[in-house]
């Protein structure tokens, strides 16, 4: 059997494995989910086989009931992606080796092919599509998946065993795979997944290595490679890997997050800043990624404060109050990093970007309290924290600056019994909290 | 596979083809331009005060003989003319496309959209083609992507 699946024949035997097997279509849009189902009627699908839903839920409902085959779904599902049905239909298929995951959607962008991509779809169909194109990919990933080569044949069966936590056993069957493939990276992959299983790193390594050799961007080498050495805490090569992998295949948001945090544990502030600036021209950014952002800038701009520069410091404390667009944790954080680096003028700026319906909370006071706390007589910021925490705002920032004041103030034994207090409402600060007391100082 | 310039993220890589389509009902006179409907001489008769209108319309279909479209609703009947102009908006260069379409079929699909199938009487072919071989294009490297992902092929 020719695995490209071209031809008459193929349709023949897609026709047949159709003829009784059951579809739901997911899409929210009325015209596509017709369109759909009319395609795979004509390519051999029973009328009364086809089933439709409209969203991610009642999607997820109709697989779980009807237990198809063949599921084909749009990309986007109001606020959740079509490919997390890929999961519902793994454990509701009768025999998910023999299902087909179809993607069809107007999302041409890169980012949602690698997602779909990463997540095992069979087949990724853009709309406006003609019917040949539609008929072509189906039948083309269909074939592909039903009649596989020798190689793909032993790479599944290995799966299957490597899926049953047999990671010995299923590595013989990729050992046996790698005869099959003049360039066999993919069982050398899975065979670096056996023996990561098996705990054995530093083989897995090899058989990662090996499989670049045979294909120098092989994507699930890449990634194996990336996650191993993530395992083993060697962060600078893991991002190394992760550019590299990224120099070749379009970004995938999820891993943007990782890339930062790397950037970050790495120390290439430059990177960040690059990265600031490529983020602030998409269209569409998940909470996720912003939250990756304003923290890996925030992270970037305690630096600098550090390392006296204090300019760039607040330049970058800007971007990320402006893309955090009123994130409380943010603007905090940032406060909090000028206040230890004796910037308290500087706070202002930030604290006047708390939004209004914030303003009456807890946070907002003992931030506003914090930053203006140098700025006004001692005996003024002492009664200022008392009536805080008399009116409930029970802050640890409160408690420590009403500690250095009433201690400034003459007032050591109020601040001692403030300390004691701390300690038993935030015992993790326990030891900055000791800091403060005069006996140490 | 190409290779791309030393930054993690690429704002390309989340841009997805856009299409701006205008419609002409040339029977009727009436027009969707710009996402709002016009009745003859490009009028607006949206009123003041009314929400602004944001209407869509798009390609569903490709058809070897014309298109299937979702249009908003009450715009055309079967066996009107209709005139359309397609650009896409992100694409480099920017693809242009005017036709005329005789409508088939309209099947109401929702409250506010139909799905027509409409033929083709009069196009530009090049530019036809170029929209065709732009997404045929896209489908291609999306089909390449995914086996070189998945391990079947070498980038």
């Amino acid at each position: 059997m020719n695995p490209s699946g071209q031809g008459e024949k193929s349709l023949v035997l897609f026709e047949d494995y159709i003829s009784d097997k059951k579809v739901v279509i997911v899409d929210q849009n009325s015209s596509a989910r017709v369109g759909i189902a009319r395609m795979m009627a004509n390519l051999g699908a029973k009328g009364q086989n086809i089933k439709t839903a409209t969203d991610y839920e009642s999607g997820s409902k109709e697989i779980e009931i009807t237990k198809p085959h063949i599921v084909v779904c749009d990309y986007e599902l109001g606020n959740r992606s079509g490919l997390e049905l890929i999961q519902t239909l793994k454990k509701q298929s009768p025999d998910y080796s023999k299902s087909l995951f179809i993607m069809v959607t107007g999302n041409s962008s890169q980012s949602a092919v690698s997602q779909a991509a990463e997540e095992d779809v069979d087949t990724f169909i853009l709309k406006p599509y003609t019917i040949e194109v539609f008929r072509k990919c189906i039948l083309k990933a269909a074939i592909s998946k039903l009649y596989p080569s020798e190689y793909m044949i032993k790479i599944d069966e290995g799966k299957k065993v490597l899926l049953d936590l047999n990671p010995e056993a299923a590595k013989l069957i990729f050992e046996e795979a790698k005869k099959l493939d003049p360039k066999p990276a993919l069982a050398c992959f899975y065979i670096g997944q056996c023996d990561a299983m098996s705990k054995a790193l530093v083989l897995a390594e090899v058989s990662y290595s090996q499989g670049l050799n045979f294909n120098k961007i092989h994507y699930k080498c890449l990634v194996g490679l990336f996650d191993l050495l993530m395992e083993k805490n060697m962060i600078a090569d893991a991002y190394e890997v992760v550019k590299r992998i990224s120099r070749y295949f379009p970004a995938n948001p999820h891993r943007l997050a990782q890339v930062l945090r790397l950037a970050i544990l790495t120390k290439s502030f430059e990177d960040v800043e690059r990265y600031y600036q490529t983020f602030i021209t998409l269209d569409a950014r998940n909470d996720e990624l912003v939250r990756y952002i304003c923290a890996a800038l925030v992270v970037c701009g305690k630096h600098y404060l550090k390392n006296n520069n204090p300019s760039r410091g607040m330049e970058l404390f800007r971007k990320a109050s402006v893309t955090g667009a009123g994130k409380v944790k943010i603007l905090r954080e940032i406060i909090l990093a000028l206040a230890e680096n004796e910037m308290l003028k500087n706070a202002q700026e930030f604290l006047s970007r708390f939004p209004p319906e914030i303003q009456s909370g807890a946070d907002y006071q003992a931030m506003e309290y914090l930053v203006n706390s140098d700025s006004q007589a001692i005996t003024l910021t002492i009664s200022k924290g008392r009536e805080l925490i008399s009116k409930g705002v029970l802050d640890p920032i409160v408690y420590q600056v009403l500690i250095t004041k009433s201690i400034q103030g003459g007032y050591a034994e109020q601040g001692m019994e403030l300390i004691q207090e701390g300690i038993k409402k935030w015992p993790a600060q326990a030891m900055l909290f000791e800091k403060l007391s005069p006996l140490k100082n | 596979m190409t290779n791309k310039t030393d930054t993690l993220i690429n704002a390309s890589d989340f841009e997805t083809i856009k299409l701006k389509i205008d419609l002409t009902n040339t029977t009727t006179q009436a027009e969707i331009r710009d996402g709002k409907r016009c009745y003859g001489s490009g009028q607006n008769k949206q009123q003041k005060g009314e929400k602004e209108e944001n209407l869509q319309i798009l390609i569903a279909e490709f058809r070897d003989d014309g298109l299937s479209l979702e249009i908003p609703t009450k715009t055309c009947a079967q066996n009107h003319t209709i005139m359309i102009k397609v650009s896409t908006l992100n694409t480099n260069p920017i693809i242009s496309f005017t036709a005329n379409l005789k409508v088939n079929s309209v099947e109401k699909i929702s409250n506010d959209e139909d799905l027509i199938e409409a033929r083709f009487i009069q196009k530009n072919e090049a530019h036809w083609k170029s929209i065709q071989d732009l997404y045929s294009h896209r489908q291609n490297e999306i089909r390449n992507f995914l086996n070189v992902v998945k391990g079947y092929e070498s980038a």
